[in-house]
């Protein structure tokens, strides 16, 4: 009997934790807003999700990447990346990684002044994808400014979206090399996994 | 000062042992040493311990032994064989592996004689070539490593008092890369590595146990990349101490010294310097196991410094060689210094046998320093506790759980006079789950999952300040109401959070609600054919939380998924199987346009979309250790946008279909085994998403090994 009163008091106590969450997940009050809001596109095609990573990237918004990388996010290093940082498990890269890697990065002020893209092949109708599934081949380009310092990435790399739930997401994301800076065709640009690198957490 | 002190050990003719192989490669060793618990390889007297503790005294030892390359593992009880040499095994093999991405042939031939006194001879020489289908590159590699065991032999056979260990390796590797403007790189690496390592274990001093270890080794490194040069050679050292020492029933302590340095030469893009590692690591732990109780309290501290030639790199560490000042060479001599520390408690409880707490809390504090980088000098601080609570009641299992983190960090630019101020990270995440039978063959799974994850920044250095609130809950009934026939209904709803503080990033404030309902059953017509539908409605809103601020122009959204699958397995034999599915997906997406007075909201739709898919597989097992298989699949994507009073449709078809096989042979030739292990595809594949290379490909992994 007092065993049973025992176990019986302790599963009341542990009902109570998730009234208790309540408090535990008060959120701040945000400041209101003095700018327009990021025009982030639906997430209705794998084009839209993409140029909402651009979005992301250029106005710091880790909300924004979080809301276009998919929960099964994957991200697999260039040769280069992979040797300059042999710490790192990058098999391990998932969507909790990434979003660390994101928050690090964004946390630095760092000002992501430019980023395009360049399809390597044209005869790839890639936005659109086909049941739930896209694979793109592209080469990125963007430019950072941190604390008076200019750096440049260019990187080929493949990507996949794929369709969950009702949103399209950024499921994979291969860097294959690193790509020819467009200023000084002699030299050889890196490609993000050296950012993700620097800032895994 | 730590490594002083274990130098000036190893000059004094203290027999060490083991951790030879616990090389300092950059920053990085300093991290793996804080992060070993110092008893955990530490073998401890467990007369006065418990089954439980022994039992899993016993499996870490078992782990230790594997990792440190036990080939003196014999069985004790075997009669020793006590010629020099004897069981020569040779072991080649070759193989290739290939996919999508590329493909991959590799060759290894392995040999091993086992030595007088349980020791061995091994050698292992290794080729790989990789050819990469999507871009222009290919990776070649080779290897060799010679290794020497003593063995701890049991008497007479004895040959040293300590296990003795020599090793030389040398890898090769070429790395050739055209980048799509047609530009060739060449990176080429080049290591060898030779060098001894004598250890001791089990020394025991009344109830004292130790292990001692001690190494030598010879590194040297060369390298090209963009047509840089990177040189290094350097002479390493090292020494380890492991203590164990029962104090009372149930209670132990455990200690562990590290020391390591390495002296040498560097050579980076044409400059030259000397190159030096140090690095010490300190742990403490006790162990205790009574009346219900386990787990234990570990301190670690470990001292980290580092010269080297190094690029410039920028605040953030990052390779800047275009920001130089005039004058400044973009190679730079750096010193890297790194202190951590870290104390860890674990605790068990058990109560009644069926009362369980599990607790945890840790904290953790690095400091890593750079005199030439612009990163300056960096802190770190990771607090965690964790608390488990898992009981049952009755026909009830209850569990939950609770996670706090609490991080920080900092960084005072180099040159610069104050921090830039910390980075906080805030995580809080609590779980609940309850089981219960409902009825007979029926369980009712109900759990709740709640996390809040803040960035906040010190002195508002950033913008970086963000709440996101996660929360979940989740229903889940489960039948097999008859032994043919199991049905389950699922449903859910998640809610997530997104809060950002500053005025900046705040008007994308946003909420995001998912329901979710998923009924599904499996039903055995017969022993050979299995059918199983699922079907599945998500529907999912995101709300602007400033929607209503004319400067924000953000409307809420509103989605709807329908997904109804059916499969059906059909084994005419027990060497046939066929499987069809079919998968039917509907998509609305939809923009809130209106919200009458009462609340009511009318959305507009924006496209509907339909994706049906079928597939077909097969497996036909033609004979022993040969399968035949292949699978199809179609799929038919349509979408129809609505733009105002207008609409424009789009239809994409994709498909793919492969043939392939999967052998697992194996040939007894006069005892010694020839095997062959290989699976083969042929993929053709169709769709806007193919690719001249994945198109028409092959997928292969064979593996022929030959023992001997």
């Amino acid at each position: 009997m007092t065993t049973t009163r025992i176990l019986l008091s302790l599963a009341l106590v542990a009902a109570l934790l998730p009234l208790l969450a309540g408090c535990l997940f008060d959120t701040r009050d945000p400041e209101p807003p003095q700018t327009a809001a990021i025009d982030y596109l639906p997430r209705s095609s794998p084009a839209n999700v993409w140029e909402n990573c651009r979005l992301a990237l250029t106005n710091r918004d880790s909300g924004g990447w979080d809301t276009a990388v998919s929960e099964n996010f994957e991200y697999v290093p260039d040769g280069d990346t992979e040797s300059s940082f042999g710490g790192i498990d990058w098999s391990g890269w998932n969507k909790e990684v990434e979003l660390a890697f994101a928050g690090n990065w964004f946390a630095t002020g760092a000002d992501i002044v430019s980023a395009s893209t360049q399809w390597v092949d044209d005869g790839i109708s890639t936005p659109g994808g086909s049941g739930g599934f896209a694979e793109w081949d592209l080469i990125y380009y963007f430019t950072v400014n941190s604390n008076g310092s200019t750096t440049r990435y260019r990187g080929r790399a493949i990507l996949q979206f794929e369709l969950e739930g009702s949103y399209w997401y950024l499921s994979y994301w291969r860097d294959e090399q690193g790509e020819q800076d467009p200023d000084n065709p002699s030299s050889t640009l890196a490609t993000m996994g050296a950012l993700r690198g620097t800032f895994s957490p | 000062m730590l490594s002083s002190v274990l130098i000036m050990l190893l000059v004094a003719g203290v027999v060490l042992a083991q951790d030879g192989d616990r090389s300092t490669h950059g920053s990085s060793a300093a991290a793996d040493s804080s992060a070993t618990a110092p008893a955990d390889t530490t073998e401890i007297d467990t007369t006065n311990m418990t089954p439980a503790m022994r039992a899993n005294l016993a499996r870490l030892q078992a782990e230790r032994d594997s990792r440190d390359g036990a080939a003196v593992a014999e069985d004790a009880d075997a009669e020793p064989d006590n010629r020099i040499f004897h069981s020569c095994t040779n072991t080649p093999e070759v193989g290739t592996k290939a996919n999508v991405t590329k493909a991959n042939f590799f060759a290894r031939m392995g040999n091993e004689v086992k030595v007088y006194g349980g020791g061995s001879i091994s050698e292992a020489y290794n080729f790989s070539y990789d050819s990469y289908r999507r871009q222009d590159r290919t990776v070649e590699a080779r290897g060799a490593t010679v290794t020497y065991l003593s063995g701890e032999g049991a008497e007479p056979y004895k040959l040293l008092p300590v296990l003795l260990r020599l090793e030389a390796s040398t890898n090769w590797s070429e790395d050739i890369t055209v980048n799509s403007a047609g530009r060739r790189n060449t990176k080429q690496s080049e290591t060898r590595r030779a060098g001894v390592n004598a250890s001791r274990t089990n020394l025991r001093t009344g109830p004292v146990v130790q292990h001692l270890s001690a190494g030598w080794f010879y590194n040297s490194t060369a390298g090209v990349n963009l047509g840089e040069t990177n040189e290094r050679s350097d002479s390493e050292l090292n020494g380890a101490v492991r203590t164990g020492i029962p104090i009372a029933e149930g209670l132990s302590l455990a200690t562990r010294l590290y020391g390591t340095q390495r002296l040498g030469d560097n050579a980076l893009a044409g400059v030259d310097s000397k190159a030096e590692t140090t690095g010490d690591t300190l742990g403490v732990g006790g162990y205790y196991s009574r009346n219900g109780l386990s787990g234990k309290v570990v301190f670690t501290q470990s001292d980290f410094d580092r010269k080297f030639l190094d690029y410039r790199r920028n605040s953030n560490g990052l390779v800047d060689t275009t920001n130089i000042p005039e004058g400044a060479s973009k190679i730079v001599e750096e010193l890297e210094e790194k202190d951590a520390w870290e104390i860890a408690w674990e605790n068990k409880f058990v109560l009644l046998r069926r009362f369980h707490i599990d607790t945890k809390m840790s904290h953790k504090y690095d400091k890593q320093q750079y005199n030439q980088s612009q990163v300056g000098a960096k802190e770190r601080n990771n607090d965690l506790v964790t608390v488990g609570l898992s009981f049952s009641v009755g026909a009830d299992s209850l569990a939950f759980g609770y996670e706090y983190k609490w991080d920080w960090d900092d960084q005072t630019f180099l040159g610069a006079d104050d921090s830039r101020g910390r980075q906080y990270k805030k995580y809080r995440k609590v779980t609940a789950n309850w089981i219960r039978p409902i009825f007979a063959n029926t369980d009712l799974r109900c759990g709740y999952s709640g996390e809040l994850a803040q960035d906040i920044a010190e002195n508002e250095f950033n913008q970086n300040d963000r709440d996101r609130l996660t929360q979940d809950i989740d229903f889940e009934v489960t039948s097999n109401l008859t032994p043919t026939f199991y049905t389950s209904l699922r449903s859910g709803y998640l809610r997530k959070d997104d809060v950002a503080i500053r005025q900046t990033l705040s008007a994308n404030n946003n909420i995001k609600r998912t329901y979710e309902v998923a009924p599904q059953y499996r039903w055995d017509i017969s022993p050979r054919v299995q059918l199983q539908q699922t079907f599945r409605m998500y529907i999912q809103y995101q709300d602007y939380v400033y929607d209503a601020l004319e400067s924000v122009r953000k409307e809420d959204t509103f989605n709807k998924r329908g997904n109804l699958a059916t499969k059906v397995t059909y084994a005419p034999n027990d060497r046939l199987e066929i499987i069809v599915k079919h998968d039917l997906n509907k998509k609305y997406n939809g923009t809130l346009v209106s919200e009458d007075l009462a609340g009511r909201e009318s959305y507009s739709r924006d496209s509907n979309q339909t994706i049906n898919r079928i597939e077909f597989g097969l497996t036909w097992e033609v004979a022993e250790g040969l399968k035949l298989q292949t699978a199809s699949f179609r799929t038919e994507d349509e979408t129809v946008r609505f733009s105002g009073e207008s609409s424009s449709s789009s239809a994409n078809r994709s498909g793919e279909l492969w043939i392939g096989a999967v052998v697992d042979q194996s040939w007894d030739l006069g005892a010694e085994p020839l095997t062959f292990k290989g699976r083969l595809k042929r993929f053709l594949a169709y769709g806007p998403s193919v690719t001249d290379t994945s198109d028409d490909y092959w997928e292969a992994d064979l593996l022929l090994k030959w023992t001997f």
